[in-house]
């Protein structure tokens, strides 16, 4: 799946930063420099794909 | 003669030695290094002069109700009779002070400066983009909000 990033910015300024085709940390770290550039502070709602490296881990774990 | 009936019969090639700088350059002048166009550095300069013009907000100040004039580090102007001053906070973050009277400003940068914020959040991530050579496709929804959508080698 190509990796994009799909910014929303509202009438009122609001700014919405949704990372499509991450996994894991990679989505966190690929939009930091528009958080950084955009100073935004605000809540961080993390997508399922977010845990799904971490989930991978745990298995192997179980399975090693 | 032989040379002649070369030149008229056979085709001619000329070798142009190329000189690695304009022949007015001293030999060890350096070359500049153009790594923005022209063009795209004016169109970033004339954005930041545009929104944030630190000369005028010193010399003309800030246009604010009945001529007060209000204090600003920057000036953004918009049609109509009153200013906006931006002003530097403590934490480095820029402030928006204006006179919103009769609802000139907000006629121009929207209620609560949402236009503005709006505006400034589209150019100031696709500037980010650009920096780190990504396309920007730009879309308006039907909400008038503003979808950027950033692809390239080095998301």
């Amino acid at each position: 799946m190509n990796r994009t990033i799909e910014i929303i910015i509202g009438t009122s300024g609001e700014i919405q930063i949704d990372a499509i085709g991450f996994k894991g940390p990679d989505c966190e770290k690929a939009t930091k420099f528009l958080e950084e550039a955009l100073r935004l502070v605000g809540q961080k709602r993390k997508k399922p794909e977010h845990h799904e490296q971490a989930k991978k881990t745990h298995q192997q774990r179980l399975g090693g | 003669l032989n040379k002649i009936s070369r030149l008229l019969l056979g085709p001619v090639q000329i070798t142009v030695r190329r000189l690695p700088s304009p022949p007015h350059w001293k030999s060890n002048q350096p070359s500049p290094l153009l790594r923005e166009s022209s063009g795209k550095q004016i169109q970033k300069r004339r954005f930041e002069l545009h929104w944030l013009q630190e000369d005028v907000a010193r010399n003309l100040g800030v246009r604010g109700y009945c001529e007060n004039k209000i204090k600003g580090d920057f000036v953004i102007k918009p049609d109509g009779p009153y200013d906006l001053a931006v002003n530097q906070q403590p934490d480095g973050t820029f402030g928006l002070t204006a006179d919103l009277w009769q609802g000139h400003v907000a006629k121009e940068v929207g209620k609560d400066y949402g236009k503005l914020l709006q505006f400034y959040g589209v150019h100031q991530a696709t500037m980010e983009a650009r920096k780190r050579n990504l396309s920007v496709f730009r879309r308006q929804k039907q909400d008038r909000s503003i979808k950027l959508i950033l692809m390239g080698a080095s998301i």
